[in-house]
This record gives C-alpha cells, structure tokens and sequence, in this order.
C-alpha cells in the first residue's frame, strides 16, 4: 500500500535554485490582474513596464521606453520605445503591446484591482461605462429573447467594442515603437503609474489564443492556463520555468531580454510556507536566502537581538505604508445608533489620548517609528508629511468635555448634557493578525483611564470583519495603508469623497478641493505644499484615522550571503539583480 | 451481500449530494464576497460586473450550474466541454479547481496512506503488548504512550519534530515536498493520533476477547497466551479498529491542515481551510465533493470487508 501512495509522488526538482525566496504563492501572473505584493514582486521580474522604478530610489528609469517627452499641457505623454526590446519567444515588444494591456484595464470584465491607474487615459473612462452599458444591454437583449446567444453576435459586440476604444480613448501607436498617451488631467506623478507592473505589456498572440467570448453574456473569458510555464511569453529580466499551486514559482533569464548583461542569478525560484516558522527554520539550515516577510511571533525578539548586536540576518526597515486605527465618521450607525465620532473633536480626543510610543516599544515590540500624519516622512522626495496631534491626554479630556463628555455624576463615565453615558466603544479588529487584538486592548486601557469611556475589545474573522468595515458598522476598527507611487496622494486619495477604500465615510468639502486643487497645479513645489495644508487637514482637525506607526517590512537574509536586496521604504525589489556572494562555491542542499 | 453493496452504491451519490449542498448553504451564509479580498478594492462598478459573470448574485443558479458542470450533466447536454468540471478557484484565478485537486489530492493521499500504515503497526503493536499481560509495565507504558498521542496537537509534535530531527540535528530536510525524505515526519506527526487510538481499540477488544468463550477453549487446549491471542482473538479485537479504519483513512487522506502547514505540504487540507477562510465557493464545494465521496466509498468498504471478517453479518 506505501508503494502505491509512492506511486503518486510528484517528482521534485533536486538542483537548488540560486535564489530561493520564501513568499506567499501568487493568486494570479496575469500581469493586469495583480494586486498583492508578492504578485507584484514576480511581475516586476517577468514583466517590464515602459519605465521601471530604480529599486534603491523608487525613481522611475528606463524600461522598454528609451525616451520619453511630455507636452506643455502635461496631458500629453510620447513614449519611445528601444527597438530591441523583446519578448521571452524573440519577437520584437510592439507599442500595440501596451495598447492592448491597458485596454485590458478598462474592461468591466477583467475586473482588475488596479484598473484606476489606466482610468487616468483620456476616455478610460467614458470607454468603461459604454463596455458596460453595452454588456448590460447585451444580456438584457439574450434574456428578452431578442438576440441570440451565438458567437456572431458575441463577436459582434466585441469588434463594436474595440471600435469604441479606437474612438473614445487617448491611447494611439503612431508606428511600431512611438506610444502616445494622452491623459484626462496633467499627473504629476504619471511616470509612477506607467510604471507600476499591472501596466506591463501582453503579448498579444498568447492572450489571443486564450480568450474566447462567453455567447451568453458576451463577455471576454481568459483560459486561466494562458499564465502557466510553457504557455506564457513574458518580456522581463526573467521568465517563468515551473508554477506549482501553493508550493513553487520558478524563473530563469529571459535569453532575449534587452539587457541580459543585468541579469544576476542563474535561477530564482520562490516557495510558499504556510507556517512562518517553518520558513525560519528553513533559513536557518541554509535552505532559504531570503525570507521576504518575517511574521512569526517570536520576531521581535529576534528584532532585540539585531538592536543588541547578536544577530546580523533579521533587518527592520521602514515600509512605505501606516498602520492606523479608524473613527465612522458617518452620522449614524447601520443599526440606527447615534455615532459620537462624527464630531471631529471627540476623534481629536481620542487621538491625542493614545501613547504610541507605548504601543510600538511594548506592545508590537518592533519598535516602529511612531506616526502622527498619513504620509511616510523621508519616502516621497519633496514632501515632508506636516506635524500630527502629539499624546496630551490632559488636553484629550478637556477637547472632550468641549465637546459635551463630561463625568457629571462622578461614576468614573463621562455623560453628555441629557445623562446619557458615552456609548460603549468597540474597537473592531481582524483576528487573522495577532498584532491587532494586543494593540486594542492597549487601546481599550488608554482611552478608558485618559477618557472615562467604556470601551471593549471586538475580534472577528476577516470576512466579518470586512463585512462591518464595508458596512459601516463599527466605531472604532483597524486599518492600514500602503502607498502605490511616490506621491502623497497614494495616501490622500484614500481619505476622498466617494473612494472606494474610504471604509470611514469622511467627507470634508475643504479637504477634497485641496486635492482638486493640487491636481489642477502644474508647479510640483506648490503642488505638494498644498497636499501637505489637506494632510495638515486631516492630522490636525479632523482625524477620521489615529495613526499609530509606520508599518515596517521584516526580511531575513545574511548580508554577506546575499546581495541585491533594496532597503528603500517603497520596497521595489529586483530579483534580477539579486545574487549569491557564495554562488560560485557548491550550493548547499 | 450483492444487494447491500448496490443499495449503498446508489445511496453514495444522495448521500454526497447531501453533504454538498448543506455545504454550500453553509458557505452562502457566511458574509462577504470571495472576490473581495484584503487588497485594492476596485471600483464598486467592476466588482459588481465581475460578481454577475460568476453568477454570486443568484445563490441557486450559481449551485444549479455548478452541480450541471461537476456532475457532467452539462456536458451531456453539450452545454460545457468537459464533464466533472469543478470550474475555477474564485479567489485563484489562474487555476481550475480541477487542476488544484488534481495536484493535492495524490500528495495528501500518499501522506494519508503512509501515515495510516505507520499508525496500523504502531498501533496494534501497542495495543496487543499491552493486552497481552494487562497493568504490566509495559501495559502502562503503552497507554501512557496512546494518552500522549490522543491528547498532544500535532501542531505541537509537528513543531517539535521540525526543531529537533530536521533543524537542530539535519537528519529531514526543514519542510518542503520533493523526496521521499521530504515525508518521513510529516507521515509520523499525522500516524501519531491515529495509532493512539487505534492502540486503545485493541487493547480493550483483545482485553475483552481474550476472556470469551472461544478463546478459554483455547487456552484450556494448551495454547499460550500469544497464541490465542493472534490466532484467535486478534482476529474479533480487530473488528472495531476496521471500522474506525473507514473514516480515519478518509480524514487521512484528504489531508490535515496542522500537518501540512508545519512541515509546507502542499496538501489538500491546507487548501480546504485557506478555501474556506477565503469563502472560495468552488474551492470549498470541490474539496467536499472529493472528502465525500472518499469518505462514503471508505465506509462502504469498511462494510464489505466486515461481512468478510465477520459471518453474522453475511447472513442478516
């Protein structure tokens, strides 16, 4: 009976990789459906955009485009791309490649989680709505009876679609190597966004002969093998040899790529441990290079060690990103009951009643850099967050009784002027992180001596937890943010009107016409000074969030082992030019 | 016998149907959607229209279609190319749950298998030492072996076999799957509560045995005691472990998420519970639809072979 369970055996690859990386498996390598970061690490690696970010500056450099220009309006982007550019199978890297990408972007049916950035094209988004309307008309049509669900008519509706492109958006190929991109507003910070991986090109044969369209509905549907070694023609550094669900990506350098000569290692290959220890035990037998994101428990200790000069391969770095808690700043909650942080002042209270010193040296013990603003200090260049609500919780609970919160029966709560105690604070947290749980209770200590609240501690399982985010109901939850491009507004967009990850409903009039403002304002010196009055905005008066800290990124590597990581806050890793110091002695096992 | 193994054949796909569907009400009701994740959240438009094409506004004919494409009655109809399609994961785009089954199911199961086996030799040594001359010393140990078994998490005796055996003394490499070295502690953290239980099974049925009838016949015949007790008793004090065996091997095989995600197996019961952390409908749905219907067709054999081992039931 062993023998037939050995019969089973999938045969592993026995030659160690030259890189090997311990990071979660991607959800998808289709380069416009990426979305998380250790999808965007690989597509970095498989892909290349017109201009890529320099991994120890974040500035962009170039990438298929060799040059570029920008009119005067700032609307009009040219983009020049290097005749040698070319994909994984030989052929030459064509503008239609980017063309045809980005359209991918601005259909409803991709459904990309990164659509916004080509939403910034002139007529991206006009063409979206029409594809919808068109879709919706379609299926509308087929239910009715009035159209036939055949492949004629689907096919109809497509080329119907791609007329609408032509037409309705600002995206055009003079010649084979001349992209021309004309925009909806002047952004400054475009470049960012053309390179950021889900702008990557698509090698237009492969995808072609993968997608089919769906006669019911009309939709595209991509054959999800389209992505799989063997099939997928890449034009990055390196290109994908092996993908093994939750187990294994593996790549090797693309023989055609532009620059071969910047392509370090032999072979890279990225495996995924469910259990953070493992990956740690598994560093520590030599087994792993790097180990791209630390979570285990036990961290910072190791942290201490690093701190105290005894260990040399755990490294703390500051991410490009803010760990926040969140006040509702809707009036009223789902479930009918009054919302006391609608009134920015209770929320300035609250904020100015938390030590986050104590959170980050005591609590998470990662000792973190304390934040009192949204934006990273020192990651954006030119920009300097302005100061936040420094931790007074004397004048916390004066700002409170302002506000109508006073103790005024003496029973340790403060009541509003009709008696009425402040309603018991639940501080809404995900369970998936222990990180969260210890941080509320804190919390829960803090504004309860500081305040007089009651305040509860209320974990719940990310779904449900997303659940009552996206719902509003909650007063107080836990959030997070990491920045896209080098701009404030990665982080100020989040704080917007009607966006889409505004979980807290904070609408100030003033604030979005500051954004509006600075996106209207072609001097980038005056641009960013008057981000930095709405940031000023938001971490002084009006606080829909409490930042706590920056987050920070937890690698594993030995220095003297492993060389090519970047340090810089934006974490652009490269792993094309990452390399073994030891490579040219024997591997170990 | 004939007639009990078709009835319960044709009872197997009910029963799995069953299963399946309090499965997926189940799933339904927990909130959220699978195609919302803890990333960018696109814009509601997009999340609308990507909600429609998979059909999650409409739990029943999102379940109708699926049953259609899994059970091959779409293809019959020639509405779907390929029968038994499990469609692909919601929350893994690139893969069908096809492909993800098919590239679990055969490591969970050697694993299964392995540690099913180990478990068996460990058990019934365990078990019939100790029964043999019961409160010895080598009883007491042996039960003080099965409590430990029973009662310590394999997260524990997984973590504790990495740190020592793999990490600190080189002797397994530190998780993974690739060689059969690759199994070795997974396979021995998984057998653990099994043989345990397994041990205590035929300790108290070879204890109970070995004072019937039968057996005092055949110790008054002159037998010694480990005589009867293989010849004779074994064979009755097997009985119960048999059918424990039914469930256990299909628990077994469709992996342990513990397990797998201490030692990095790419198992099938790792991908169940992140499928089901995830709510990715028709990762969990093709998880169960395997788990059932392993777990059906392990107790159906487990019956068979009881009307082999045991006559009475032949005859009913």
């Amino acid at each position: 009976m062993a023998f037939a369970g050995f019969l089973a055996w999938r045969g592993g690859l026995t030659e160690r990789p030259e890189i090997v990386v311990a990071a979660a498996d991607p959800f998808t390598l289709d380069p416009q459906k990426m979305s998380w970061q250790q999808e965007l690490r690989l597509g970095r690696a498989l892909f290349e955009t017109l201009v890529r970010p320099d991994p120890d500056t974040a500035l962009p450099v170039a990438g298929v485009a060799e040059r570029w220009e920008v009119s005067e309006s700032g609307k009009t982007w040219t983009f020049h791309l290097r005749g040698n550019a070319r994909w994984s199978d030989g052929s030459p890297v064509n503008a239609e490649d980017f063309r045809e990408a980005w359209m991918r972007l601005m259909l409803p049916d991709m459904a990309a989680d990164y659509s916004g950035f080509a939403l910034e094209v002139d007529g991206a988004n006009e063409f979206f709505a029409w594809r919808q309307g068109a879709l919706a008309d379609y299926a509308a049509a087929v239910a009715s009876g009035e159209l036939k669900p055949s492949h004629d008519n689907a096919r109809r509706l497509w080329d119907d679609t791609r007329r609408a492109f032509d037409e309705r958006v600002g995206l055009s190929c003079p010649d084979d190597r001349t992209l021309v991109v004309q925009l909806r507003r002047p952004i400054a910070y475009w470049l960012d966004l053309a390179g950021f991986v889900t702008m990557s090109p698509v090698h237009r044969p492969s995808l072609a002969a993968a997608t089919t369209i769906d006669p019911a509905t009309g939709a595209l549907q991509v054959d999800p093998l389209w992505t799989k070694p063997g099939r997928i023609v890449s034009n990055g550094p390196l290109q994908l040899t092996d993908w093994a669900y939750q187990r294994r990506v593996r790549m090797e350098p693309n023989p055609h790529y532009w620059d071969r000569a910047r392509v370090l290692p032999r072979s890279v290959e990225t495996r995924s441990y469910e259990d953070n220890n493992t990956a740690v035990l598994a560093f520590e037998s030599g087994a792993i290079d790097w180990i791209a994101d630390v979570t285990v428990d036990y961290r910072a200790d190791m942290a201490a060690e690093v701190r105290a000069g005894a260990r040399t391969n755990l490294h703390v770095l500051p991410a490009f990103g803010t760990d926040y808690f969140q006040f509702n700043c809707r009036a009223t909650l789902p479930d009918g009951r009054a919302n006391p942080f609608v009134d920015p002042r209770v929320r300035r209270a609250f904020a100015m009643a938390v030590d986050k010193r104590i959170l980050v040296e005591n609590i998470t013990r990662m000792h973190e850099r304390v934040a009192d603003s949204l934006t990273p200090e020192g990651a954006i260049p030119g920009y300097e967050p302005p100061p936040g609500l420094a931790f007074d919780p004397a004048a916390a609970k004066s700002l409170l009784a302002e506000a109508g919160w006073t103790d005024r029966d003496g029973d340790g709560v403060v009541q509003n002027e009709a008696g009425e105690p402040f309603q018991t604070v639940d501080i809404l947290f995900s369970t998936s992180s222990t990180r969260y749980g210890a941080m509320a209770l804190a919390l829960r200590d803090m504004w309860r001596d500081a305040l007089g609240v009651h305040v509860e501690v209320l974990g719940k399982d990310t779904k449900f937890f997303r659940d009552d985010l996206k719902r509003g109901q909650f007063l107080v939850a836990r959030g997070g943010w990491f920045g896209d491009y080098g701009d404030p507004a990665t982080f100020l967009e989040l704080l917007r009107t009607g966006d889409g990850n505004n979980d807290r409903k904070y609408s100030s009039a003033v604030f979005d016409a500051l954004l509006d403002q600075a996106a209207a304002e072609t001097d980038p010196a005056r641009r960013l000074s008057i981000l930095r009055e709405a940031e000023a905005l938001v971490v002084q008066q009006d606080l829909p969030l409490l930042p706590i800290c920056r987050f920070v990124n937890v690698f594993m590597y030995e220095p003297s082992r492993l060389d090519g990581i970047s340090t810089h806050p934006r974490n652009e890793q490269d792993l094309a030019r990452m390399s073994r110091r030891d490579a040219s002695e024997a591997p170990a096992p | 016998m004939t007639r009990l193994i078709l009835r319960r054949l044709l009872m197997a796909p009910l029963l799995v149907l069953a299963i399946m569907t309090i499965a997926f009400t189940l799933t339904w009701l927990v909130p959220g959607s699978p195609l919302d994740d803890e990333g960018r959240a696109p814009p509601p438009e997009v999340a609308a229209a990507m909600e429609r094409q998979y059909k999650l506004d409409d739990p029943l004919v999102f379940y109708a279609q699926y049953l259609a494409r899994a059970t091959g009655v779409a293809w019959v109809l020639g509405q779907a190319e390929r029968p038994f399609d499990l469609g692909p994961s919601l929350r893994h785009p690139d893969w069908t749950v096809n492909e993800i089954i098919a590239s679990g199911l055969p490591i969970s199961a050697s694993l299964g298998l392995l540690a099913i086996e180990l478990a068996l030799i460990m058990g019934v040594a365990v078990g019939v030492v100790g029964a043999l001359k019961p409160h010895g010393a080598m009883d007491l140990l042996g039960q003080l072996l099965t409590v430990i078994g029973i009662s310590v998490p394999s997260f524990v005796t997984g973590a504790a076999l990495l740190v020592l055996l793999a990490a600190k003394l080189h002797w397994f490499p530190v998780g993974g799957w690739g060689s059969w070295r690759d199994a070795v502690l997974p396979a021995f953290a998984l057998s653990l509560p099994f043989a345990a239980y397994i041990a205590r099974l035929v300790r108290f049925g070879l204890i109970e045995q070995m004072s019937s009838d039968h057996v005092r016949t055949a110790l008054a015949k002159g037998l010694s005691r480990r005589q009867a007790a293989v010849r004779h008793a074994l064979r009755n004090a097997f009985l119960p472990v048999l059918s424990y065996l039914g469930p256990a091997m299909a628990a077994a095989m469709t992996g342990s998420f513990v397990v797998e995600k201490v030692f990095a197996v790419p198992g099938l019961g790792r991908h169940f519970v992140n499928a089901v952390l995830a709510k990715d409908i028709t990762m969990i749905l093709g998880i169960v639809l395997v788990y059932s219907t392993i777990l059906v067709l392990m107790n159906l054999i487990v019956d068979v072979l009881y009307a082999a081992v045991d006559p009475r039931i032949r005859t009913e």
